[in-house]
Order: C-alpha cells, then structure tokens, then sequence
C-alpha cells in the first residue's frame, strides 16, 4: 500500500516536472539561420552548393532600376537612331552632287529608308534594288556600264536636263545609303531611256558632247 | 523564415508532403524539399540542441551542422525510420561530441590553472551580451535551465527528448539505441533529481 503511494507521488512529482518543461519558452532559431546555413552549405559543397535553396526575393529598386534601363535603351533605339540616319547621315557633298531637285524627289525615299534595315555599303551596292526594273540577264550591270565607259549617254542626258551631273564616289568612300539609292535609281531609269532607239528625224537627245566627259576625246 | 515567401509559389505541392516524402524528393534533387524540410525542423532542433547543451553558440553551430550532414548524406537515409529520428540522432551525437570536447577543455583550463602563468586561457564572455542569457530572463526558466545543465549527459538527453520535444518512447529508444526500458528509467530518474533541485519553485 505505502510502495503504491510512492510510486503515485513520484508519477505526480513527475508529471509537475514535466509540465515545468513544457512550459518553458520554446527557443527559435535565430535571424540569421538560413543565410548561415547557405553560407556554410557553399563552403562545404562549392560556390553553387545551397544557393539554389534559399531564393531571396529580389528587391523593387532592383526591379525598377531594371525595367528604366531597359526602357532607356528600347526608347533609343526606336526613336534616336531612325533619326540619326537620316538627313545627318547624308554627307555634304553627296548633298551637292545630287541637286535640290534630286533632294526634293528623294524625300519620300527618305522616309521608306528609315523603315529599312541598315545594311554596310558593300551589300548595299551588291544588292538590286526592289524598285529597278529587271533586265535580261545579258543586259549589263550599271557597274559594267561605268567600267566600260558607257556613261556617254548618261551624262549627256545630264547636260541636257540642266547641267546636273551625277558623279560615281571614291569606292574607298563609305556611300550612304540615300545616295546610293538616289544613285542606282537614276541609273536604272539612264538604261531604260537608253534601251530604247531614238528616232532619227528628231533630235538626238543622246549626243555626247566632248566636254560633258570631263575633257575625254 | 525569409526563405518561405519566395519559395512559397514554387513549392505549393510539396508542403504538402510528409518529411519522408520530402527527403525522397530531395534524395531526387529537388532543392525545394530540403528548404521545406530545414524550415520544418529548425526551431524544434534549436529548442533541443540548446537545453541539451545550455549554450547558445554551440547550439546554433550543432544545429548548423546538422543540417550539412543532412544535406551530404542525404542519400544514406533509408526510409525504414522517421526522417525526424534520424535528424535527432545526428544532432544528438554532434551534441554529445560538443559535451565531450568542453569536458575536456574544462579539464584542460582547470590544469592549466594551476601553473604560474596568469594570463587565462579563453576571454571571458561578457555575461550580459549573451543571446542565451537574455533568452532565460525569467528567473524561472533560467533556474530550469541551471537544472537541467546539472543533470548527467544520458539523463538530460533522455528528458528533454521526452519532455521538452515531446517525443515517443520509441522515438528515443531509436535516437538513443537504448532499449524502451532504459529509456523509461533514465527519464523517471532524470524527473525525480529535477523535483529535487527545483523543489523551492513549487514550494513558492
């Protein structure tokens, strides 16, 4: 009976402490714990070792200091740049050699060039423009015409619309992209006029006068 | 936990998971898993860390520790036991070695104390910075503590794995690799020499 008693006051006592230890506040871990574990996990395991557990989130400055530069070099592009090639990229003498005529008749094309992609002038000269008129295939290249000194007719042609003479850049030059179109299209329409046969009874609108060939003879 | 925000939207399912679902996952590679098992299991493995050892640092670092070896050995968990038994038995013996190493550190400053230079061996901390004693400010809780820092080593790890984290008899037979019995008898033991030496707070 008594062994009974003490076994039920050691269960009691027991069960007091217990309660004591329940009771007592719970320890956490601390703040810093996930950054120590990340910390602790890339220096046993390499650099990339637990980084990918603890994903902080990114910061709203971040975001935003993202989403303005991105913005300044979108706006850039779209709106500077288109700009920039247009009537700053035409050099001064290429201004001069095709007339105020020839610009006035340009600016449309001005605006379709701002629209076109930029391509280096040495695929600009290669590549036919969508608007010239195909030729035969034996027909030859404006290039071929000027190298073979067929621009008799040409700058006769000049001479009579006015004097205005379209002069072929240095290759060493960069041609930009304007005047090459300006230049390849008066070209194309020289051919045209020129595949057709004058008739004889009229004037001879192709005559080549010595002195429109700079001296020639 | 910072952590739990941002993972929250990735890891939906997952939370759903048992911890033996969740290692699984993560002995596949899944990141996400341990994150959850770490935010899981933290707060419950300080609380027992720190009233085994009694010291805040070595608490943090034993609970660190814990989860490297969770994160290195991960594929050597068999699931033939709870994933919580065996995180408590790693953190039960990265305790016990820490227990032991102050022992004989405290052996070793005794020595040394007695020789001719005065000049001591460790900087004494200063009491009043410590996380651990501004944790206890209740004179209550700080003479819980007292008391269970002077029970013995089995005795301790046997009570406040029952009576502190709550867990089964069987749970601690396993942790310990003591059969159930021993483990009954070390925490009756370990009660009745806390009744002992905290008899005067029952009595107030």
């Amino acid at each position: 009976m008594s062994e009974r008693k003490s076994i039920q006051s050691e269960a009691e006592e027991g069960g007091k402490v217990r309660e004591e230890l329940q009771d007592i506040r719970k320890v956490k871990a601390p703040w810093y714990f996930d950054a120590e574990l990340q910390r602790r996990l890339a220096d046993a395991h390499g650099g990339r070792a637990g980084a990918g557990f603890f994903v902080r989130p990114i910061p709203a400055y971040a975001l935003s200091f993202v989403s303005v530069v991105a913005l300044g070099i979108v706006g850039y592009y779209a709106l500077l740049r288109p700009s920039d090639q247009g009537d700053t990229t035409l050099p001064a003498s290429d201004s001069i050699a095709v007339g105020t005529q020839d610009r006035k008749e340009e600016r449309p094309q001005r605006f379709e060039r701002r629209l076109q992609p930029i391509l280096p002038p040495t695929q600009e000269t290669s590549t036919p423009s969508l608007n010239q008129p195909r030729q035969g295939p034996s027909a030859p290249s404006n290039d071929q015409v000027i190298e073979s000194g067929a621009m008799e007719k040409p700058a006769a042609l000049d001479d009579n619309s006015g004097g205005q003479n379209i002069q072929q850049p240095p290759q060493d030059n960069p041609i930009p992209m304007g005047a090459q179109q300006v230049i390849e299209t008066s070209r194309s329409a020289l051919d045209t006029l020129r595949s057709i046969p004058a008739p004889k009874d009229t004037v001879d609108s192709t005559h080549v006068r010595p002195d429109s060939l700079g001296g020639r003879r | 936990m910072s952590v739990t925000g941002g993972l929250s939207r990735k890891t939906a399912p997952l939370q759903e998971l048992s911890d033996e679902e969740l290692i699984g996952e993560f002995q596949r590679e899944n990141e996400a898993a341990f994150t959850l098992l770490v935010g899981r299991y933290k707060d419950p493995l300080t609380n027992f860390t720190f009233r085994y050892i009694g010291d805040w640092d070595e608490c943090n670092d034993v609970v660190q520790e814990t989860f490297v070896r969770v994160f290195r050995s991960r594929h050597s968990y068999k699931p033939v036991a709870k994933f919580s038994t065996w995180l408590y038995t790693i953190a039960t013996n990265l305790a016990k070695t820490r227990l032991r190493r102050r022992k004989i550190r405290r052996f070793v400053s005794l020595g040394s104390s007695h020789s001719e230079d005065p000049e001591p061996l460790f900087d004494i901390p200063d009491e009043e910075a410590r996380a651990d004693r501004q944790l206890e400010s209740s004179m209550k809780g700080e003479r819980i503590q007292k008391a269970l820092d002077s029970l013995s080593d089995k005795y301790r790890e046997a009570v406040v794995l029952r009576d502190v984290q709550e867990l089964s008899y069987e749970e601690i037979a396993a942790i310990t690799g003591l059969n159930i019995g021993t483990v009954k008898s070390r925490i009756n033991r370990a009660r009745s020499q806390l009744q002992e030496m905290l008899k005067d707070i029952w009595d107030d």
